[in-house]
């Protein structure tokens, strides 16, 4: 009762916010809403749903649907549908959030990555010798305007969306992201913030991203990159950007903690890495644990729980180990992080990962609006729930413009001092 | 309403026909498909086995390149070079099991899994079933795959049983079903054979396609040497699977 007067709450002030639909516009609406019912019903790794009538379900919505006036009350009983289910990673979202997080965009980066924090497009780094380092942009300044528009409306509409969501801080930092890439040898016009809080205007050019190109089925080609160097006398520290290439990567994988054999610790940085291939992370964990049949976690799908078993690879590293992750780190690296730090074989630095360590997938609706739902079901190896939750550090270091500014990097730095704490 | 009632007098009479024919036994059948493959004859000149084939994971874009070691007795080596993945082998000096993947590293495999990989690289194992079957059992006639087939239970010595299902007609073999244990838990695969061609003799599929977990995926042979020499070192277990298999308990 008290669901559907919220709902009907909901659909009139819908109503009052936007125009009459045509006659097609309706057509789409129920197929979306048929797609969706139809999507969960076949592909949820639960067959029954954790107990919910579906049936019942889809008899009660239809004919809101169908009786629906405008985009936002279709959007809204599709959202009461999935809503019905109390899972995370089950949306439905306006098809105009994908201009803003800016779909289509070409391969060309400017060599900066960014966070928003408190609203505020920070650049948290810049590759050296990339276009943005050679332009002189600097750690913490504010991204105020990019192509000649202001930043902040996207942010604001993109906030809006995921407001309520684990995945907002990687999707704010994606929509402005996109909007600072286009075609290689391009040029764009970003307006900053800097430090001394003085606006400055630069031409940046574009490159193609660092990496090599990996090419793995259907999925768009990808520049995959590893890097491991010594950071802090006696700390190995390796970062990549994907969980993807293993057969490179899984190898300059192995040589780095190899060659870190006799260092006190090593730091993985999984900041920005949204995941790949979830074996990888089983291959990579069995360089640090030495006891046979470990599990970083268990997926159960709609057939059989999956255990994310993990073994011994000699010689396995002892020391210290931290792993350094954000709100952008989704996926594998979640997987990864969330079972080293269950079997309390590393501490977790940074912020709150994605929240999306599902096989989740992402569909246009015939309607044009977005549809996120996930097929499994994925428990870390200490029990916990890691979708539409994430893995929550050990010790928070957020970014702040005042520490980026500083030259300080509050997660890593704070992984080396655990690491050199005896 | 007289189509519905024609449609349960068909049903009735299939049922009526399935319980007054006379199945055969699980030995028989099993025993039919040597004959018709070839016979026991044919088989056991193969003492060496090299193949080569595609392996296409449907709807994904993805390929691999497979090459098959076979020896008797019970050896075997496998390498999947899978397309943006690398390679993953899998083999067995017929003591020691093993796998090893660009993802994963190298592992030795135990148990039931142990007894499924050797079981399946002996190039007997058809030929032979009653060493590896202790009990195989035809338990009806469905329709599978656009044949009529018996379905046959066959419970090995160690693990679990299997379902293969023989063409009424031409007593080859169509499908299996079974449950692979893994490390990564038991899981449930269906496996559809077809394209026989007759290689020095003996009878077998040139096209493999399995389901699993949802996932479907495709072998297509692409040659099938027999007899032919190979190296003694290539069932030998690589060095770091060797340093694994000496320090795991005995």
């Amino acid at each position: 009762m008290t669901r559907s007067a919220l709902l009907c709450g909901v659909l009139v002030a819908a109503r009052l916010a936007a125009g009459d639909l045509t006659p097609a516009q309706k057509q789409s609406n129920v197929e979306s809403f048929d797609h969706i019912w139809t999507t969960v019903k076949e592909s949820h790794w639960d067959p029954k749903l954790g107990g919910v009538d579906w049936k019942a379900v889809h008899d009660e919505l239809r004919p809101a649907v169908e009786n629906a006036g405008t985009m936002a009350e279709a959007r809204a009983v599709m959202s009461e549908m999935l809503g019905r289910l109390r899972e995370s990673h089950f949306a439905v979202f306006p098809g105009d959030v994908y201009a803003d997080v800016g779909e289509g965009s070409g391969d060309g980066q400017t060599g900066m990555d960014v966070r928003v924090v408190n609203g505020a497009a920070l650049v948290t780094s810049v590759d050296e010798g990339s276009p943005a380092a050679r332009a002189g942009v600097r750690r913490g300044w504010q991204i105020l305007q990019i192509r000649g528009k202001d930043v902040a409306p996207v942010i604001d509409s993109v906030d809006k969306a995921f407001r309520n969501s684990t995945l907002r801080e990687m999707r704010l930092a994606r929509a402005v992201q996109a909007k600072l890439g286009g075609e290689v040898d391009d040029k764009i016009g970003v307006r900053f913030l800097d430090g001394a809080g003085k606006t400055v205007d630069l031409e940046i050019g574009l490159i193609a991203p660092r990496g090599e190109i990996n090419k793995f089925g259907n999925l768009p080609p990808q520049h995959v990159w590893i890097e491991s160097r010594k950071v802090d006398g006696n700390i190995g520290y390796i970062g990549f950007n994907m969980f993807l290439d293993p057969a490179r990567l899984m190898l300059a994988f192995e040589q780095a903690v190899k060659s870190f054999q006799k260092m006190d610790g090593v730091v993985i940085d999984l900041r920005g890495n949204p995941g790949g291939i979830g074996i990888m992370a089983m291959g990579m964990a069995g360089w640090f644990i030495d006891k046979q049949s470990q599990r970083l976690g268990t997926m159960t799908m709609r057939q059989t729980p999956i255990y994310f078993v993990v073994n011994p690879r000699m010689p396995v590293f002892r020391g210290r180990v931290a792993i350094v992750v954000d709100g952008c780190s989704a996926s594998t690296s979640e997987i990864f992080a969330g079972g080293m730090q269950d079997l309390k074989r590393a501490r977790i630095f940074g912020t709150r990962t994605a929240g999306a360590a599902l096989p989740s997938f992402i569909e246009r609706l015939p309607n044009g609006d977005g549809f996120q739902y996930a097929t499994a079901n994925y428990v870390s190896e200490g029990g916990k729930r890691l979708e539409g939750a994430g893995v929550i550090p050990d010790v928070e270091a957020p970014y702040t413009r005042e520490l980026l500014l500083a030259g300080k990097d509050a997660a890593l730095d704070a992984a080396i001092n655990w690491i050199n704490t005896k | 309403m007289k189509r519905n009632y024609s449609i349960l007098f068909l049903l009735a009479s299939a049922v009526a026909l399935q319980a007054a024919e006379t199945l055969p036994t699980g030995e028989a059948i099993l025993d039919k498909y040597i004959e018709v493959t070839g016979g026991k004859a044919a088989y056991e000149k193969v003492r060496t086995q090299v193949s080569n084939a595609v392996m296409e994971f449907t709807g994904k874009g993805v390929r691999a390149n497979v090459t098959m070691y076979h020896a008797e007795p019970a050896k075997s080596y496998t390498v999947i070079d899978i397309e943006g993945i690398g390679k993953m082998e899998d083999g067995t000096d017929g003591a020691v099991a093993w796998e090893r993947s660009a993802l994963k590293g190298p592992r030795i495999k135990t148990g039931e899994e142990k007894a499924v990989s050797l079981r399946g690289a002996s190039l007997g194992h058809d030929v032979h079933w009653r060493d590896f079957f202790r009990k195989v059992e035809c338990t009806g006639i469905e329709p599978i795959d656009g044949h009529v087939a018996y379905r046959v239970v066959l419970t090995p010595k160690e693990g679990q049983p299997e379902t293969r299902y023989y063409d009424k007609a031409s007593s080859l073999l169509v499908r299996t079903n079974m449950i692979v244990k893994t490390e990564m838990g038991e899981i449930p695969a269906e496996t559809m054979v077809a394209d026989y061609r007759k290689v020095d003799g003996v009878l077998q599929p040139f096209v493999i396609t399995q389901k699993v977990l949802g996932q479907e995926f495709s072998v297509t042979v692409q040659s099938v040497k027999n007899n032919v020499e190979i190296p003694k070192d290539r069932f030998a277990l690589p060095e770091d699977v060797k340093a694994l298999a000496q320090a795991a308990p005995k």
